[in-house]
């Protein structure tokens, strides 16, 4: 580093002295201007809070559409100009209404009455026939080549759309779907009027939201301006919001510490110190409904049998890894779903950390060592690696080696999906805070450890099929002492949401289903 | 050089990038990792995915994509985004101006720098100030760029609050970039300018020019450093290229939106296309560069002519 320094002055070429000086005089140009920093102070009489908020996110949006892009940054980002017709209120799992105000069940789906006077972008009204059109575009098959397969695989049960009049619509799903209201809390309604564009809609996004798209430059910033007719008063806060991408951890470090930035997500634990040592910042986390676990192929030996995987449950020292690696952020897990969400079962408790009684329960099942494969990603889900290394250390402690093979998420999921672990690390969301998020992941037909019960699949088709709520969360308590009992996986912890942010910053908090919203953020 | 030989240089030209294609391909689909998995989420319904797979294509036996992929090409149609939706061209083209920023002014800044220390340590060789600058080029030569790259930003932009960060538009922002990325280039080449000029230093030409009463300096620029650019100029040539790969880093550390952060994310998705039609224009910058070096050596040296 001082070697770095003193370069320029001990080369003692005269050229290269002269180059050293204009630098400085560029650099204190720059110095007096400094365009990169928001102006500090908001200007008076101005109908927002403040007039800018420039904000550091890791991951590109990619594609302004909901329809296409489904990673949870990414949808964040376009909920600030799309919105959806119901959003989930992250505390307590129950529908807020957005663009839909009230919904009630029929024999064989919901129907939906919009909020009147919402006014898109462009000025035209919000309809049933826009929230006809963004429901149709998802299952049309003309539009498989760009209509993101996981929404449009959870929407495949819509039969069809009834446009009933201007301000209401019946969504006929085939028989009564509790959960598809839930669906709908990740997609955002586009005016009919796209129908023309096709994929290309997302290069000028016009929505209803708080803010209208001014710019985006894939791999550098989204920037869009407060929608003056939003149908929220006094929202938004802040006339001009930009979203930096700034994919590399300690860049995105650096921007919220020179003050460019005023946010910035995932930050990684061991930088938190550094963080809360300064006046200016302060770190804010939450526990996410994301849960890491160690999946186990329950149709292949040694995992077929359910004392081997209790035991691997005993073996893996939850609490120490949570501790040590997580910084002791985000929570374990306890039941197969956080306690916000709808039929939390408070009766399970997570299995304690018992080496001896897993040596005991391998002994038992006639496994006293045993060698496995074991998969893990590398940069997915925060300290996925060092997660990994200390499962199979603890796996080995009680006679359980293995072949490790950690490697880029692309290349492990390819091998998980081609069953070719027989033990792998995942971290599972539930992106719509409803437990029925999960159906397909424990479902026998899809999950990807083989996990095979009857009872399961039959009482999450009970769970969606009615729509009461008290006797859906009693089906869903009883569904998830089945899975955890099962141990079909190794339960761990849910991972923790850690942000950065200026002390400046008011309006805004961390949310349990990971979006990252705005729209009530400004700097004081 | 005989005649036609500029038209065998494109020809040649051709068939390196038809090569370069094939590759890519072939290296691609042999890399693990499937674009259709990584589109799902991981609870997708087998359904789901071989509809998809189907849709794009990915079920056809390999020679049938490829037959594909090249007729689309020959039409000058590179295909489209698996992620973003838009033609891998337009991505390319929006993306391309940031990275030719960089790099050039990357490269311009190591000249700048490296030439004249390399001429200084030529006439002045073995004096304690040559040793340190070989050192010294040595040292900067070895430092990894992420790591040049992220002090650099500790230093000006979080200590002294002189430069932004990262991020592109203003000249400021353009500063921290390309002196990361010149700083590797500045060690080799001021390491090949000093070794070239040490090579002509005792030619009899340059002893004649002496003695018909040039001065020193006259001498040394218009005798002694043309002749020693030749080398200097293939070696710039060679590390655009190599700068545009190196620019990778580069645009990652400082979020730059260019080419490199392009085929970052195109790989981690395995979006076949984008990958494809980053690395077909690398291909292309290479044959230009080396067809343009080639061109300069007639300009440097009038016995080497092409036609």
């Amino acid at each position: 580093m001082n070697v770095q320094a003193r370069k320029p002055r001990r080369s003692g070429v005269i050229g290269r002295r002269t180059l050293f000086k204009s630098a400085l005089l560029v650099g204190s140009g720059a110095l007096l201007a400094r365009p990169w920093i928001a102006p500090r102070r908001a200007r008076a009489a101005s109908a927002y809070q403040s007039e800018q908020l420039v904000v550091g996110i890791s991951t590109d949006p990619v594609i302004l559409d909901t329809r296409q892009s489904q990673n949870t940054t990414g949808v964040s980002q376009i909920d600030h100009i799309l919105e959806p017709l119901a959003l989930l209120n992250p505390d307590n799992g129950k529908l807020v209404g957005v663009l839909a105000e009230s919904w009630e069940p029929t024999s064989s789906g919901w129907r939906l009455h919009l909020r009147h006077g919402v006014k898109f972008h462009n000025g035209q009204e919000l309809t049933a026939e826009d929230v006809k059109y963004t429901l149709d575009s998802i299952v049309d098959p003309a539009n498989v080549k760009w209509v993101q397969p996981t929404i449009r695989g959870k929407m495949q049960r819509l039969v069809s759309v009834q446009v009933q009049d201007r301000y209401t619509c019946t969504l006929d799903t085939g028989g009564f779907s509790r959960a598809f209201l839930s669906t709908l809390t990740q997609l955002g309604i586009v005016p009919a009027s796209a129908a023309a564009q096709g994929a290309s809609f997302a290069q000028h996004p016009i929505g209803t939201g708080p803010y209208r798209y001014v710019e985006f430059v894939s791999g550098s910033h989204l920037t869009v301006e407060a929608n003056p007719d939003y149908w929220q008063k006094g929202l938004p806060k802040t006339r001009r919001l930009t979203f930096r991408i700034l994919p590399e951890n300690q860049t995105r470090l650096a921007a919220l510490e020179s003050g460019e930035v005023s946010y910035i997500d995932n930050v990684p634990p061991d930088a938190i110190a550094r963080i809360k040592g300064r006046a200016d910042l302060d770190v804010m986390t939450e526990t996410t409904s994301r849960f890491m676990h160690i999946q186990l192929l329950n149709d292949h030996k040694p995992f077929d049998n359910r004392n081997v995987r209790l035991a691997v449950n005993y073996a893996i020292d939850k609490y120490g890894i949570w501790r040590g690696i997580m910084g002791g952020l985000g929570e374990i897990t306890t039941a197969p779903w956080p306690s916000s969400m709808l039929g939390f079962n408070n009766q399970l408790k997570p299995f304690p950390y018992d080496p001896s009684r897993a040596k005991r329960l391998l002994d038992e099942a006639g496994v006293s060592s045993v060698h496995i494969k074991y998969g893990g990603p590398d940069g997915r889900y925060l300290n996925d690696k060092q997660v990994s290394e200390a499962v199979i250390t603890q796996l080995q402690a009680v006679g359980i080696t293995a072949d490790v093979d950690i490697r880029e998420f692309g290349a492990f999921f390819q091998n998980v999906f081609a069953h070719k672990y027989d033990a792998f690390l995942l971290g599972y969301s539930y992106a719509g805070l409803d437990p029925d998020n999960a159906r397909e992941f424990w479902s026998s037909k899809s999950s990807l450890a083989d996990y095979k019960n009857p009872d399961v699949d039959r009482l999450f088709a009970q769970g969606d099929a009615t729509s009461n709520l008290t006797e859906a969360a009693d089906i869903y308590r009883r569904l998830a002492a089945i899975v955890w009992n099962d141990v079909p996986y190794a339960w761990m912890y849910y991972q923790p949401n850690i942000s950065g942010v200026s002390r400046r910053l008011r309006g805004w908090a961390p949310r349990k289903d990971e979006l990252i919203y705005f729209t009530g953020a400004w700097l004081a | 050089m005989k005649g036609g030989s500029l038209l065998w240089r494109l020809l040649h030209a051709a068939i390196v990038l038809c090569g370069v294609l094939t590759v890519v391909f072939l290296l691609l689909r042999l890399t693990p990792g499937d674009p259709v998995l990584l589109m799902v989420s991981p609870d997708a319904p087998q359904s789901a995915v071989v509809a998809l797979r189907h849709a794009l294509g990915f079920d056809q036996p390999l020679p049938v994509q490829f037959a594909d992929y090249f007729a689309h090409l020959l039409r000058g149609d590179l295909g489209t985004s698996l992620r973003q939706h838009r033609p891998v061209s337009t991505l390319i083209l929006s993306r391309l101006p940031a990275t030719f920023e960089l790099a050039g002014s990357g490269m311009l800044l190591a000249v700048i720098v490296a030439v004249p220390l390399g001429v200084f340590g030529a006439i002045r060789r073995g004096s304690m100030m040559d040793v340190l600058t070989r050192t010294l080029a040595l040292l900067a030569q070895s430092l990894p760029t992420f790591w040049m790259g992220i002090l650099l930003i500790i230093v000006f932009a979080v200590h002294w609050r002189v430069l932004p960060t990262s991020g592109r538009g203003t000249v400021a922002q353009l500063v921290l970039p390309s002196v990361t990325l010149s700083f590797t280039m500045i060690g080799l080449l001021a390491q090949v300018t000093r070794t070239a000029l040490l090579e002509v230093l005792d030619a009899d030409y340059m002893r004649t020019g002496r003695a018909k009463g040039l001065s020193n300096a006259i001498v040394l620029l218009r005798h002694g450093l043309r002749n020693a650019l030749i080398p200097v100029i293939t070696l710039v040539g060679l590390q655009i290229g190599t700068l545009l790969g190196g620019a990778i880093i580069t645009e990652s550390v400082f979020s730059w939106p260019g080419i490199g952060l392009l085929a970052i994310n195109a790989i981690d998705q395995r979006d076949y296309p984008l990958v494809q039609g980053v690395v077909a224009l690398a291909g292309v910058v290479f044959v230009v560069i080396n067809f343009l070096v080639d061109m300069s050596y007639t300009y440097l040296d009038p016995r080497v002519r092409y036609t």
